[in-house]
């Protein structure tokens, strides 16, 4: 590029060539030649070529000046330079003269040397001219791609006019030289060369110019080898020139000579050159290197570093994340604090609550908050560090434990600007800790309150505890032990016992029951110790705990007992007393070796506590033993009990076990006692006990009474049988004798027969004899008495064996009654009964039998067969009955027969006949039942015939009849009942759900409740009406009468009669009337209250008007009286509206026959609502109307118009203030109506309030000052006059709907 | 000569009103006059005033037909109010209605003194504010 050097050349240049120019046209002008040609006699500078260069320069500058954009002066300039060049050239060319020669001055020097074209320049000025015109020209252009060439042209400007100022140089002579260069003067070509030089470092990128340029090496040796290379050419050039003019040498030698010479001083630059380029070679790779090596130390140095931020973020993230470590700011400045969301879950804020140092320390511990507080403001009013632990409570009250750090951050220049830190959540560290600290507090307690030596030990063997007595064993009761190291205070402990106490800080534990000392005074100490660690947590030891005891007393003790029990052993081994001991301190047990026998284990088996107990056999013996031990043990009482034991070998052994407890101070601390094996001495018992268990058995369970009586009749023994036999308890009997309780009848008898076994007549005897019961009865005994008498013969007692007969005796005595009752009872049964053999002859007859076939006596009766008794006909069935009975075997039962007798009366029987068999089964007979029906009979026919009357009597009225049987639910219909449903007799139900299913579900209720009313007897007779429905589907009105006609024995109804009248007609005629009353009281209604209307708004009006007259009469201003005036003008407005309303009213009232035609009510809507759409829109109503085209009723045009104007108007009119109007409207059919649907969303109406006045006229409910009331008033009567109804629903502040029914 | 310190008046018809007020005016019936357009509006006036005596009028003139809330609901809230008010206050039905059943109607209310039936003469106006 273009260094400031090159443009200050430039310029610099551009300046002296305006400079020469104006001083040469100075010269033309005041005529100094030497101005013009420098040297005289030389060629001079032209005023053409002097004009030549003021443009060249001038160009030259507003090109340097005026780099971009300004090109206009560049161009003009240049062009003049080239057309200078180029007219002089062309003058040059063609011979002509333009006259420009010496347009401005005369050229009197090239004039007087007779110079061919005086004032023009020469023609290698004029090219010189051209080419740097349109060199200059190009560069003020844009084309840049020319610019390379107008820079090769500059370079041969350059060339030119160096070889002209060389032609001077080596004053070559004008001759010699080419006439191209003839006249140009010396510093026309000095111009031209320093003008072609800045012009073409204008672009000094370009052409030759660029080698010179920039800082490679290239450029470098072109600059310093071309000035040094020209130099000695030129000046080798001039000194041959001299030499050869002043004829030192010959040509050809000269020319050898320049040659070599200028190859030497080639050489020597070359090798000069070539030394420098190697250096700056080696200085270069040695550069290349190091740069090298710099890049790649530091390469790795960003790596590393990359690689540390890396792990560095991760770990932040890692922290943060996990939500462990809060994160914290304060700006020192304004105590701004700012925090991450892990602290915010750590303080228990909300991740949005605001958040300050104030808020942080409310939640401190109050007991930390001022230590807390005083440690941040230390930190930030002295920029000091921060750590420290405290506590928070969090708003649900829990206490969390914070370990707070933190660091100041200092600024650029070294001031502290921030505190930031992290807080960790220490809690649960924090709780273990105090919980730890606590466990051993409670532990050295624990071990200071104990009552054997006890010491506890940290890690470092320093005492954390100890316990008097250790102290006092140890002879260290006044020393400060605490946190002193066991071993400084008995330094005497040997290194056996470190190693212990190491082995024991590893988990080990050291332990020894006993072990003998032996003293210098030749006593023996027993010893028992025991070394173990304790835990802080699992796995980490915190210490040791040693514990030892002194235990020679015991020892000694043992031994005692021991010998003392040798002797025992010995004594009781011979007696086969086997002793045992409970140690209850130690919980041992002892047995000693006939205890062991006892129990068949080995000699050398050690019995446990637990397991002593088991040897008891369960049940029984081990709850006695239990007991007895536990009394024994809590009171004190010694036992002795007979119990049984299961041995090692299971076999069982009944053993005497006495115990006895010792106690020492109130606590029961051995029991102690023997065992006897006396299991021969309980068997033998058992055995006597199981005999004489089994004679009482026999005695007391046998089946039969069995009693010891002695000789003089004293019951002395007698078993349950007996006791269960005569009601008495065992004792009651033993105070009595037989013969007290024995049936006066019987007691001779029976004294006879033991006086005869007592003086040996007889051995026993049996009789049958009466006792009295203890309540008085009698008990029939069938009595076997024997005697037992003693060694010496005499009579011991009575042996008796008493079974009870009373059962027998009682039944004997009850056939006997029975056969009595029998006969009388079949004698006096209203009902034939007789038995006939296989002949048909009659074997029994009853009373009623005899007396019916015409006897007095059953002896009369008896042998003779039917025939003998009755006219033949009636025999000869009877005895073809009988025959059928023999030969089937089978019953004939409830058969109506006749019988005809011969006194020509006839008789109606339901007889059974059945056959009687004898032991083997076969029919020897049969049993004859016959009930006389007679009666009946007569009656049922006579009914039947009464029945027949009344029904053919009810027909004839056209009332159905029907009679309920209700024991069985079946009703009989008459046929003309059956026709009001129009039901046949064929298919006839005979239930009475036959009827009732077919009653109006309306109508059942009162159906029901009146029979029921009537079967309770609360009605003299049923009466009601109801609809039931006939087969072709229609309903026929009925009125039903019933009356209950047979009652059970008990009053309960058992049959009602009753009938059906078709009232259908009647009921049709009843409602008409109603429905005409209907609507006159409607109409009357509604006249009364138009009469009232009427009355009341006329005579508001006419009211007003009055009082409005009497104020004008009363009035004394005529101001007052325009007043009034005018008041009396809008009365009569209102009266005029009123009776328009009023007017319209009666239309309606009186338009009762309104034309009526088929309208598409969507259609209505639609101009409906095409008249209120300015309302609509203003009022930004939506209307949705949900109404098909297909929806047509039948309506007045002029009310259906009326009606929805007025509905949508005033769903308008009513709107809430807070919304939009939104009116939706359907239509909507169901099988019982029709009717419109138009729901608002408006204000709504409180119908609590306004419900029953709501369609009244000149009723208004909301203050709106255009509600007139008339409107739904109006349109309650075009709707009831077209018959249907209005209902409304309305909710205030929600909406409200109405309901339009069409009839 | 003034006959009562402050009469009311609850109608919603403005024409009467004016001319009652007229009327009261001109023969000084009253000191000072109420006028409410319906029930409604004169509760909401005497809610408050329970136990200021003076602000309360002394007699009410009630009409019947009204918008929002008539003469009836009008006597069914002032009976709810009526045990805390110290103040004696007569109120006359005045209405235009000739129907019995308005007549009975206005019987059962004791607060209520006498049916005066439109258009109000001097003569009811003396017998009402004296």
């Amino acid at each position: 590029m273009r260094t400031s050097k090159d443009s200050s050349f430039i310029t610099y240049t551009s300046l002296a060539v305006n400079f020469i120019a104006i001083l040469v046209v100075t010269g033309w002008i005041i005529g100094f030649d030497v101005l013009l040609a420098i040297v005289p006699g030389l060629p001079t500078m032209k005023f053409n070529t002097a004009l030549g260069f003021l443009f060249a320069g001038l160009a030259l500058t507003f090109l340097d000046t005026f780099r971009n954009g300004f090109n206009l002066p560049v161009q003009l300039f240049s062009i003049s330079t080239l057309l200078i060049g180029l007219l002089t050239l062309s003058q040059y060319a063609f011979g002509y003269s333009l006259g420009i020669d010496e347009f401005f001055f005369v050229d009197n020097i090239s004039r007087a040397a007779n110079a061919p074209y005086p004032g023009r320049m020469s023609a290698a000025t004029a090219t010189c001219f051209l080419l740097l015109g349109t060199s200059l020209l190009i560069f003020s252009s844009s084309r840049v791609r020319l610019f390379a060439l107008a820079q090769y042209i500059l370079h041969l400007v350059s060339l030119l006019s160096f070889i002209s100022l060389m032609g001077f140089f080596y004053q070559v002579p004008s001759s010699a030289k080419l006439p191209f260069f003839s006249t140009m003067a010396i510093h026309t070509s000095v111009t031209f060369l320093l003008v072609s030089l800045a012009a073409s470092l204008n672009r000094p990128h370009l052409g030759l110019v660029s080698f010179f340029k920039g800082r490679n090496l290239g450029t470098w040796l072109a600059k310093r080898l071309l000035p040094q290379i020209g130099v000695l050419v030129i000046a080798l050039g001039f000194l041959m020139i001299l030499s050869k003019r002043f004829g030192i040498v010959s040509v050809e030698f000269g020319i050898s000579l320049q040659t070599i010479s200028f190859l030497a001083i080639c050489l020597v630059l070359i090798l000069r050159v070539a030394f420098i380029l190697n250096r700056v070679d080696a200085e270069r790779q040695e550069a290349e290197n190091q740069l090298s090596d710099l890049n790649q130390s530091l390469e790795e140095k960003i790596a590393e570093r990359t690689e540390e931020l890396n792990l560095l973020n991760e770990r932040l993230q890692l922290a943060t994340s996990s939500g462990n470590v809060g994160l914290w700011t304060i700006d020192i400045k304004d105590n701004f604090l700012d925090v991450n969301d892990a602290l915010r879950k750590i303080w228990g804020f909300d991740p949005y609550e605001p958040i300050s140092l104030d808020s942080l320390s409310k939640r401190t511990h109050p007991e930390d908050r001022a230590r807390t507080d005083k440690i941040f403001d230390l930190a930030v009013k002295n920029e000091l560090s921060i750590g420290l632990e405290h506590r928070i409570i969090l708003p649900n009250k829990s206490i969390k434990y914070i370990k707070v750090n933190g660091v100041v951050h200092y600024d650029e220049q070294g001031n502290p600007f921030r505190i930031a830190g992290t807080h960790w959540d220490i809690t649960e560290q924090k709780l273990f800790e105090i919980s730890l600290e606590e466990s051993e507090k409670r532990n050295r307690v624990f071990i200071e309150q104990a009552p054997s030596a006890i010491a506890m030990f940290d890690t470092e063997m320093r005492y954390l505890a100890a316990s008097e007595k250790w102290k006092e064993d140890y002879g260290i009761k006044d020393k400060q032990i605490l946190g002193v190291s066991h071993y400084d205070i008995f330094p005497e402990i040997g290194d056996e016992w470190k190693k212990i106490h190491a082995e024991c800080l590893q988990g080990a534990i050291n332990k020894v029951d006993e072990a003998p000392f032996n003293r210098a005074d030749g006593s023996v100490q027993w010893l028992t110790w025991e070394v173990r660690p304790w835990y802080k947590k699992e796995g980490v030891v915190g210490g040791l705990i040693m514990y030892t005891g002194d235990i020679t007393l015991l020892k000694n003790k043992e031994e005692e007992k021991r010998r003392l029990e040798s002797v025992l052993n010995q004594a009781s081994e011979t007696a086969n007393i086997g002793a045992w001991e409970v140690d209850l301190v130690n919980n041992t047990v002892y047995w000693d070796k006939t205890t062991k026998e006892l129990h068949k284990v080995a000699a050398d088996y050690e019995p446990k506590l637990d397991g002593a107990i088991q040897f008891f056999k369960e049940g029984e013996s081990r709850q006695k033993i239990e007991a007895a031990v536990q009394n024994a043990i809590l009171n004190g009482t010694p036992y002795d009990l007979e119990v049984e034991l299961v041995t090692a070998d299971g076999s069982t052994k009944w053993t005497r076990a006495v115990g006895q407890a010792d106690f020492s101070n109130g606590v029961c601390t051995r029991l102690f006692g023997v065992f006897q094996d006396i299991n021969q001495i309980k068997e033998a018992e058992l055995n006597l006990k199981v005999s004489e268990e089994q004679f009482r058995g026999a005695f007391q369970y046998s089946a039969i009474g069995m009693a010891l009586v002695s000789p003089d009749g004293k019951w002395k023994q007698v078993n349950s049988k007996v006791c269960e036999m005569l009601g008495y308890t065992e004792a009651e009997l033993l105070q009595t004798t037989f013969q007290e309780i024995t049936h006066p009848d019987d007691l001779e008898s029976d004294l006879h027969q033991v006086q005869k076994v007592l003086t040996g007549e007889i051995d026993s005897y049996k009789m049958e004899k009466r006792y009295f019961h203890k309540k008085g009865n009698i008990v029939w005994v069938l009595l076997s008495v024997s005697l037992v008498k003693n060694a010496d013969n005499q009579p011991l007692h009575f042996i008796s064996q008493i079974e009870d007969v009373t059962e027998r005796k009682a039944t004997e005595n009850a056939l006997k009654e029975e056969r009595k009752l029998l006969k009388s009872l079949i004698d006096n049964i209203p009902v034939n009964i007789y038995i006939k053999d296989l002949e048909s002859r009659k074997t029994l007859v009853n009373r009623l039998e005899m007396e019916y076939s015409g006897f007095k006596k059953e002896s009369e009766v008896l042998g003779k067969t039917d025939f003998d008794l009755y006219p033949e006909e009636s025999a000869k069935v009877s005895r073809e009955e009988d025959l059928e009975v023999f030969n089937t075997g089978k019953p004939i039962l409830n058969k109506e027969t006749i019988n005809s007798r011969h006194d020509g009366s006839t008789n109606w029987f339901l007889s059974s006949k059945i056959p009687m068999q004898n032991d083997r089964g076969e029919i020897v007979g049969l049993i004859g039942i016959s009930y006389n029906i007679t009666a009946r009979k007569l009656a049922e026919r006579a009914l039947k015939e009464s029945e027949q009357r009344w029904h053919f009597a009810l027909e004839g009225a056209n009332d159905g009849v029907w009679d309920w049987n209700l024991a069985t639910g079946e009703v009989f219909y008459s046929k003309r009942s059956l026709d009001m449903l129009g039901l046949s007799t064929k298919d006839a139900p005979n239930k009475s759900g036959a009827w009732d299913n077919r009653v109006h579900p309306e109508d059942k209720e009162a159906y029901f409740e009146e029979m029921q009313k009537h079967l309770r007897g609360e009605s003299e007779v049923y009466i009601n009406e109801h609809r039931v429905r006939h087969e072709d589907g229609n309903y026929v009105w009925i009125l039903d009468r019933g009356k209950v006609t047979e009652f059970d024995e008990k009053g309960q109804p058992l049959r009602v009669i009753g009938t059906h009248s078709d009232i259908t007609w009647r009921k049709e005629k009843e409602a008409q009337v109603r429905h005409s009353f209907d609507i006159i009281s409607e109409q009357n209604k509604r006249l009364l209250n138009f009469a009232h209307i009427v009355s009341h708004n006329l005579r508001s009006h006419s009211g007003n008007l009055e009082m409005m007259i009497n104020l004008i009469d009363m009035s004394s201003t005529p101001e007052e009286k325009e007043e009034l005036i005018e008041h009396l003008a809008q009365i009569s407005g209102s009266l005029s509206e009123t009776i328009t309303n009023l007017n319209e009213v009666v239309k309606i009232q009186v338009d009762i026959n309104t034309q009526t035609e088929e309208l598409s009510l969507k259609e209505y809507f639609v101009k409906t609502m095409r008249i209120l759409s300015g309302d609509i829109k203003e009022k930004r109503a939506k209307i949705n109307l949900n109404i098909g085209d297909e929806v047509t009723i039948t309506y007045n045009r002029a009310y259906l118009e009326s009606i929805l104007l007025n509905f949508l108007s005033n769903a308008i009119k009513y709107r809430h203030p807070e919304r939009n109007p939104v009116v939706n409207i359907d239509f909507i059919a169901t099988n019982h109506s029709k009717f419109l649907q138009i729901a608002d969303n408006g204000i709504g109406i409180d119908l609590a309030l306004h419900g029953d006045r709501l369609f009244g006229m000149y009723k208004t409910f909301h203050g709106n000052a255009d509600a007139k009331g008339i409107g739904l008033f109006i349109t309650k009567n075009q709707v009831e006059s077209m018959g249907g109804k209005i209902e409304v629903e309305s909710e205030v502040g929600v909406g409200t709907t109405f309901k339009i029914y069409f009839s | 000569m003034s006959m009562v310190d402050l009469a009311c008046i609850i109608d919603d018809d403005q024409i009467y009103v004016f001319g009652l007020k007229k009327l009261i005016d001109f023969h000084k019936y009253s000191k000072n006059l109420l006028v409410f357009k319906n029930g409604a509006e004169a509760i909401k006036y005497m809610k408050p005033l329970i136990t200021s005596s003076d602000e309360l009028p002394d007699v009410i003139l009630l009409d019947i037909n009204m918008p929002v809330m008539d003469g009836w609901q009008f006597l069914d809230e002032f009976v709810k109010i009526k045990p805390l008010i110290k103040k004696k206050i007569t109120i006359y039905m005045v209405s235009s209605s000739i129907d019995e059943a308005d007549l009975e109607r206005a019987k059962t209310y004791e607060e209520v003194s006498d049916f005066i039936v439109k258009p109000v003469k001097a003569e009811d106006l003396e017998k009402m504010l004296s």
